[in-house]
């Protein structure tokens, strides 16, 4: 009896724990650089090609009940490298770009 | 039994604490693998190349160019989601090959001093080839920087060198490709249309005897209501093809016009282009269908021949010229066409 009851409350301890440290089971996969590059070119099909760096996640309801992933913003630091068909060339350049998963088209790009 | 309550908090105090004290969680560096994205391919269906860069020099730009006209080709180039996205858009439609030009004429009735797209004779393509030089001159062409008053006269020009040579860097693989000319062509131009309701000059009739469709308009529209406003010597350009088709084909073609309400019908030419010269492969009909700017391709015809007839107000015919298709009409685009072009220039 004693045996079980160290072991429940060991298990809830350990949910606590990842509660607590925000391993939530309902978090967002966050984007690759796939998805980033597919994001970009529904504006600008002069991309061929980015590198995802970083992107860091905000929830405008942050530490609210009401933080669900379907808020979760990504704002994504990603070299982004564009073909210039007049000038024949590649131009790479840093950018950062806010991503969000919709219903609808997947990763989309808002305002960078 | 204390002892294992010790010894366990012992054990999952350290994970908890290193587990919270871990990096923001809100901060996410992907994995090596999901870092670079796959890369796509813009060299996959290449235009062929028309004139080569290096042979246009940024002094080619003389006074007679139109600079504002080349900013706004330019612009037309670069808008991905104005006229030239819709042209695209109308290319893949077609599913045209990269060596095969859409003549449609973006220019609309507003510019009248823009001519309507004319085969009965090179100066389409003159045109466009000057177009597409004048362009490349004139991203050749380095931007003089002004002067600091502050600055010596040597660092002022060391600062225009260095502008000059950034805008080498830049141009220094900058070709005319067949898409460059194929974007002057139909900048250059306005395009045909196909009134909205049949009279004596613009009409599709069949011959259901003969399996005959013939198709006639004029270029501007003029209607037949207009000929009495007309002085006597006034030219009207008419411009009619013949083609087979069934019953069922004409049917559907001239039911486009009785079913629809504003939308115009235009008609486009597909060419290809060969380094001799073009010919017309075929004539696209399309139905332009309003606000979101989008076509619809109602029907590709190869007719033999086309005919354009300049007539009279009173319809007495002065001139019929015979254009063949699939005929190629010689025509050499580079610098050598363009100097005589310029040559010819007042």
């Amino acid at each position: 009896m004693k045996m079980k009851g160290s072991l429940i409350s060991l298990m809830m301890l350990i949910i606590m724990i990842c509660s607590g440290c925000g391993l939530s089971a309902e978090q967002l996969i966050p984007p690759k650089a796939n998805d980033v590059l597919q994001a970009i070119r529904q504006q600008d099909q002069s991309v061929v090609q980015v590198q995802l760096e970083q992107c860091q996640r905000s929830n405008i309801y942050e530490g609210q009940e009401s933080a669900h992933p379907y808020f979760d913003l990504y704002h994504c630091t990603v070299k982004v490298e564009r073909y210039d068909p007049i000038l024949n060339q590649s131009f790479i350049k840093n950018e950062i770009y806010l991503l969000n998963l919709t219903t609808s088209n997947g990763w989309t790009v808002g305002s960078r | 039994m204390i002892h294992g309550r010790i010894l366990t908090t012992c054990l999952l105090l350290p994970l908890c604490i290193s587990a919270c004290s871990k990096q923001d969680s809100t901060l996410y560096i992907p994995d090596k693998e999901d870092q670079l994205s796959k890369r796509i391919d813009v060299m996959a269906n290449p235009r062929p190349v028309v004139i080569a860069g290096q042979k246009i020099a940024a002094l080619h730009l003389d006074k007679t160019s139109d600079e504002s006209f080349l900013q706004d080709f330019q612009n037309y180039i670069v808008d991905t989601k104005g006229a030239k996205a819709t042209f695209l858009a109308l290319r893949q439609q077609l599913k045209l090959r990269p060596d095969q030009i859409l003549l449609f004429g973006v220019r609309k009735k507003a510019n009248p001093q823009i001519p309507i797209v004319d085969m009965t004779n090179s100066d389409v393509f003159s045109r466009a080839n000057s177009l597409a030089i004048q362009h490349l001159a004139l991203l050749k062409r380095s931007s003089i920087p002004d002067k600091d008053p502050y600055e010596t006269s040597d660092t002022y020009q060391q600062r225009i060198r260095a502008k000059q040579q950034q805008t080498e860097k830049l141009t220094a693989k900058a070709n005319i490709d067949l898409g460059r000319i194929e974007d002057a062509l139909n900048f250059s131009n306005r395009w045909i249309e196909i009134p909205d309701y049949f009279d004596q000059l613009n009409r599709i009739d069949y011959d259901a005897d003969q399996a005959l469709l013939t198709i006639q308009t004029t270029a501007p529209v003029v209607h037949e209501d207009d000929l009495r406003m007309a002085s006597e010597n006034a030219l009207i350009r008419r411009i009619r093809f013949q083609v087979k088709a069934s019953a069922e084909q004409a049917k559907s073609l001239i039911s486009v016009w009785d079913n629809r309400e504003q939308a115009s019908v235009y008609m486009a030419f597909v060419l290809d282009y060969q380094t001799q010269g073009l010919s017309i492969n075929r004539i696209v009909l399309m139905e332009y269908l309003g606000m979101d700017q989008q076509f619809r391709v109602i029907e590709q015809l190869k007719p033999q021949q086309i005919y354009v007839e300049d007539i009279r107000p009173d319809l007495t015919l002065v001139q019929q010229q015979v254009i063949p298709l699939q005929q190629i009409r010689p025509f050499q685009f580079g610098m050598s066409t363009y100097a005589e072009t310029q040559g010819r220039a007042p």
